[in-house]
């Protein structure tokens, strides 16, 4: 009989995207890429926060010297990965996320951890979760090269 | 049209890894595409690391001005 895959739940901050358009952070987009096309991971992201990342590209291309054509095509290919949560998805546990967050604007990622638990959150802000109140709730905080070191 | 070729280096590394964490070789030629633009795009970046902290700031806020109703 075929074993049964186990597929990991990645909700992915978008401060990990932005993160890996700094020149320097060669390891944030290899991380990244191989996360996002690892068969036994799904990866998702509030559409609220990525739908503000959109509106941001302008002033994202203006300080990074992209043109707006080169950054949307960039970001089309990379979210084709990425299951984009609506807020009616994981609004019930909003509220509840308030307690698991030190910065409530980080609050969408944690109610879609919660959601989908068990799961992963992919940060560089990870001292902006409560990591030990999310542990019990079977959350994982992570950095991206953590995240990948843990598949291994 | 004009086309320009720009070298991307693939990390031997990231085949390693794509290859350990369970990744197919069919899935590895899209991988190593998605790597290849978003290296090309970041090669020719300007963005510091604190330009980034602060654009990601700006827009975790202006999401939750958004959706900030929904969780009081």
């Amino acid at each position: 009989m075929e074993e049964a895959k186990v597929i990991r739940t990645l909700i992915l901050d978008t401060n990990v995207l932005i993160s890996s358009l700094v020149r320097s952070e060669g390891i944030t987009r290899v991380s990244l890429t191989i996360l996002l096309h690892d068969e036994n991971c799904e990866v998702l992201a509030p559409a609220d926060v990525v739908e503000e990342l959109r509106a941001h590209a302008q002033e994202i291309c203006h300080k990074a010297g992209f043109t707006l054509p080169l950054l949307e095509e960039t970001m089309d290919r990379l979210f084709v990965n990425v299951e984009l949560a609506p807020l009616s998805s994981y609004q019930n546990e909003l509220h509840e996320a308030l307690q698991f967050v030190r910065d409530e604007r980080d609050a969408p990622f944690a109610a879609l951890a919660l959601l989908r638990s068990p799961s992963t959150i992919i940060t560089y802000n990870k001292r902006h979760f409560n990591s030990r109140r999310l542990v019990r709730r079977h959350v994982q905080v992570l950095t991206p090269v953590d995240a990948l070191r843990e598949l291994r | 049209m004009v086309t320009e070729t720009v070298p991307v280096e693939i990390p031997a590394e990231i085949l390693q890894l794509a290859e350990r964490s369970g990744i197919s070789r069919e899935k590895i030629s899209a991988l190593l595409r998605d790597f290849a633009v978003l290296e090309i795009l970041a090669s020719s970046s300007k963005l510091t690391k604190k330009d980034a902290e602060k654009l990601s700031r700006e827009i975790r806020v202006s999401a939750w001005k958004r959706l900030r109703s929904y969780a009081h």
